[in-house]
């Protein structure tokens, strides 16, 4: 049974639908991502199912088989991690994490252990960080805490709202790492709310891509990078040629999966398209080469660099190449 | 939501609010057009005269004099306060201080600021008996009691929202602005004529909304500062209700106040509205 | 910013200081003058003060303007926290309506608000004395307060209250143990504004408060009517210095972490 399930469910704020009639499930233990540029939805999504909006009449929310409707975040019973971290900055890192302890009427004499243990968790040492103020704590220390405030309840779905967001780019890294590992180590499930397609690709074991408040594909990061079902998800995960294939259908090619050949070679068992090399830059990994066709659109191609000192690529901004790639490279894509 | 439903939110302000502001100006209007009652009061039958009587030239006077006035206090706070507000803004380790400096003259009493200026300005005040004993005069010239008082009086009390509105959008100003209009040639005149007034704009029409108001509902300072020849529509509606006994009057003097007022608050709105999207246009 | 203003921008704004904090210094200093009539200073002298202490007037004034002062400011202050957690955290109809409706109050000149109440008062025969002054008090301090904790509110992030929700608080819990503690100094900066207002009030005080009963404005009001001895000096003085301690204290309250008391 699913953890948690969207059934046809809506949300309009006046006249604008922020989720339009949104149907999937979450499984138990999964690393879920909602993905999407700001104002698909996905936040709302997740507000939906934390319960501080109640979707328009219609649709359901179930969370362990359970219809939510009607029901308020604190009788819920999940996690959550929110984008500006959300720490009661008039209490103490303690004080903050044992706030749902102290909700859920546990034990007095139970709380110091258990927020003890869950500031552990986070790798945070409690007999140096327990007393301070939130103020007092670095960015990536306020997402632990945050972290450890939301996992001391033990729930079996953890919300995630852009929750790396606030952090540079290195730390943001090790902490994509670390919520992966606790994901797995803890059994408990992540829905996970992103903007940025590398994160999303990395973390999850499934993704939900919303594009004005649908889903526009949900799949595995290798489904949904290999084979996106329209030209917004091609489009918004990765970079994506989009070209007209056979039969007048639009397909998309990813820029590595080109290859560029002498003008003239009859390359067989595939597509090709001629063109005139208009702009070559250099990435380090890869050379990214801008082909105009004869039409007047482009196609990007991204060539390994086997190092342009040793064995440097044959083209030069003017030469006239063909463009090739394999029939299964290129994705016909749906109609959005 | 559970327990904390919206409505036990909203009901103790608001029904306060309908009770002891709304209907007491519904009802004032009601009274505006009744006949006057035989001792105070009003009595049952509807009339427009008490609108009509404003156009008496000595009402009519009032009516302008109260615009007049509150238009030349805001002008003066204008004038006055724009430099201060420009002065904090620029400042740098005194900003905190000349701030307070401002803001203080607000937790003061209003009563004690114009009995302040009541001794400075009297005939035997401060200000007379240092003209009289420099030799300046020989005889006490006559401050009090003249339309120069009540403007002062406006000035001195209302000045500080003024100053507060501008430093805040002065402030916010970007100092790149300036260097922008700098570099491609503005001289400082045209400089602050060009970017730094019209940018400041915001500020400039809430700070006169903020003086002009409380200047055309003033009451304490043009009694006490102008005497009873210097009456503001503030004065003749308080008389209106306790000397003469002319409810109805006195409330369509109230009414015409009060219309005067939300006039005023919506040309400030509509001014300000105008110029939001400049400043958001980022 | 980088250069200083011109001269006379400085020069004009030093006087404008001048005539902001002049008259009151002077007035303060003037207390202390042992001359009645004149404005010479004819030496130092507590004389002013001690005849003070022989009003009653003055002190039953100051006893009734603390009454009202105080009750009016409680109630006006939970009424306006409630609004304003509501305009700020909650969507309903009317919304808008509510808000032109707190500022209409603000904008309304005192005497039009006296007079509207008076009206009222008469004709529902609401005996006129320190209940009535209080009623109104609420009435016209009710949006000031508002405006001033809706401010503070909107600069608090809304995530923190639903992180209380989440975590288990039910909306009152999460109202007492997060909001509150966390909008304490808007809270008391509003209480704050709304005693000094009410204890300033002369223009709707006067015109509800009927014969029997007068605050402190109405009998200094009368004092500075009639007229010059510097026993009005000395009063302003007084009123002065208790507001001054007042604010410093709200202010270092204010400045505190936000209640400690809550912690616990």
């Amino acid at each position: 049974m699913p953890i948690a399930e969207f059934i046809q469910v809506s949300k309009s704020f006046g006249p604008v639908k922020a989720v339009n009639q949104v149907s999937f499930a979450i499984e138990q233990g999964e690393f879920f991502s909602l993905l999407g540029p700001s104002g698909c939805g996905k936040t709302t999504t997740l507000r939906l199912l934390a319960g501080f909006e109640e979707p328009d009449p219609g649709g359901e929310i179930r969370i362990g088989g359970e219809p939510m409707g009607g029901k308020p975040p604190y009788e819920r019973r999940l996690g959550m991690v929110f984008q500006s971290y959300a720490l009661f900055p008039h209490l103490s890192v303690e004080r903050n994490v044992a706030y749902g302890l102290e909700r859920h009427r546990v034990a007095k004499s139970a709380i110091p252990p258990r927020v003890e243990r869950a500031l552990e968790l986070v790798r945070l040492a409690p007999a140096e960080f327990a007393r301070r103020r939130p103020a007092e704590l670095s960015g990536g220390q306020r997402q632990r805490v945050a972290l450890a405030r939301a996992l001391v309840l033990e729930p079996e779905l953890l919300l995630l709202d852009e929750p790396l967001g606030a952090i540079d780019l290195q730390l943001r890294k090790a902490m994509q790492l670390e919520l992966k590992q606790l994901n797995r180590a803890l059994g408990i499930t992540f829905v996970y709310v992103t903007h940025d397609q590398d994160e999303a690709l990395t973390m999850s074991d499934r993704i939900a891509v919303m594009e004005q408040g649908r889903v526009a594909q949900l799949g595995t990061p290798a489904e949904i990078y290999e084979s996106p079902r329209t030209a917004f998800v091609a489009g918004f995960i990765g970079d994506s040629n989009l070209l007209e294939g056979a039969g007048g259908r639009r397909v998309a090619v990813r820029p590595e999966r080109i290859q560029l050949l002498p003008s003239g070679a009859q390359p067989s068992g595939g597509a090709s398209l001629r063109g005139r090399v208009e702009e070559l830059s250099y990435l380090g990994d890869r050379i990214r080469v801008l082909v105009l066709l004869a039409d007047g659109s482009r196609v990007t191609a991204l060539l390994h660099n086997e190092g342009q000192l040793t064995r440097p690529i044959p083209w030069a901004r003017g030469d006239e190449v063909q463009l090739f790639w394999r029939p299964e490279d290129a994705r016909p894509l749906e109609q959005s | 939501m559970r327990r904390l439903r919206t409505w036990m939110l909203l009901a103790p302000g608001t029904l306060w609010l309908a009770a002891f502001f709304v209907v007491p100006m519904l009802l004032m209007l009601g009274a505006s057009v009744l006949q006057r009652g035989e001792y105070g009061g009003v009595a049952p039958g509807f009339t427009l005269q008490h609108y009509r009587r404003f156009l008496d030239p000595l009402y009519l006077h009032v009516l302008a004099r109260t615009i007049l006035w509150a238009a030349a206090a805001t002008v003066a706070c204008l004038m006055l306060g724009y430099p201060v507000a420009w002065v904090i803004a620029r400042s740098r380790r005194h900003r905190n201080l000349l701030l307070l400096l401002i803001v203080l003259p607000f937790w003061t009493s209003f009563l004690v600021r114009t009995f302040a200026m009541i001794f400075l300005l009297r005939d035997t005040g401060l200000v007379n008996s240092l003209l009289l004993s420099t030799g300046l005069r020989h005889e006490p010239l006559t401050l009090l009691y003249t339309p120069f008082a009540v403007l002062l009086g406006l000035v001195y009390g209302l000045l500080p929202f003024m100053v507060l509105p501008i430093y805040a959008s002065l402030e916010k100003l970007d100092p790149s602005l300036l260097e922008a209009s700098e570099a491609l040639g503005a001289r400082p005149t045209a400089q602050f004529f060009t970017v730094t007034l019209p940018l400041s704009l915001p500020g400039v029409i809430a700070g006169s909304l903020l003086v002009f108001v409380p200047a055309l509902g003033s009451y304490v300072t043009s009694d006490l500062l102008g005497g009873a020849k210097q009456v503001m529509l503030g004065n003749l509606v308080q008389s209106q209700f306790t000397t003469a006994r002319n409810w109805p009057f006195g409330s369509a003097a109230s009414f015409a106040l009060m219309l005067l007022t939300l006039v005023a608050v919506v040309l400030s709105l509509r001014l300000r509205e105008r110029d939001a999207p400049r400043e958001l246009a980022r | 910013m980088k250069r200083r203003p011109a001269g006379w921008v400085l020069t004009l704004a030093g006087l404008v200081y001048l005539l902001l904090h002049l008259p009151v210094l002077v007035l303060v200093v003037f207390s202390f003058n042992a001359s009645k009539y004149s404005v010479s200073w004819a030496g130092f002298t507590f004389d002013w003060y001690r005849r003070l202490a022989e009003r009653t007037d003055l002190l039953r004034g100051l006893q009734a303007s603390l009454l009202v002062g105080s009750v009016s400011t409680l109630i006006a202050t939970v009424f306006a926290t409630l609004l304003a957690v509501a305009l700020a955290r909650r969507r309903f109809a009317g919304r808008r309506a509510l808000e032109n409706l707190l500022y209409l109050p603000i904008v309304t000149p005192e005497i039009v608000a006296g007079i509207s109440l008076l009206v009222l008062f008469v004709l529902l025969k609401i005996p006129l004395g320190l209940g009535s002054i209080t009623i109104a008090h609420i009435a016209f301090n009710i949006g000031f307060v508002a405006v001033v904790v809706r401010a503070r509110l909107e600069g608090m992030d809304q995530s923190l209250e639903e992180a209380a929700l989440v975590l288990g608080a039910d909306e009152f819990t999460a109202f007492r143990t997060v909001t509150v503690p966390l909008l304490w100094p808007g809270i008391l900066a509003g209480a704050l504004l709304a005693f000094t207002m009410s204890f300033d009030d002369y223009v709707i005080t006067s015109l509800v408060a009927g014969t029997g009963s007068s605050t402190l404005p109405i009998v200094v009001y009368s004092m500075v009517r009639r007229n010059v001895e510097p026993s009005v000096n000395a009063i302003s003085t007084l009123i002065l210095i208790s507001t001054s301690l007042l604010i410093w204290l709200a202010n270092r309250l204010m400045r505190e972490r936000p209640l400690a008391a809550m912690r616990g």
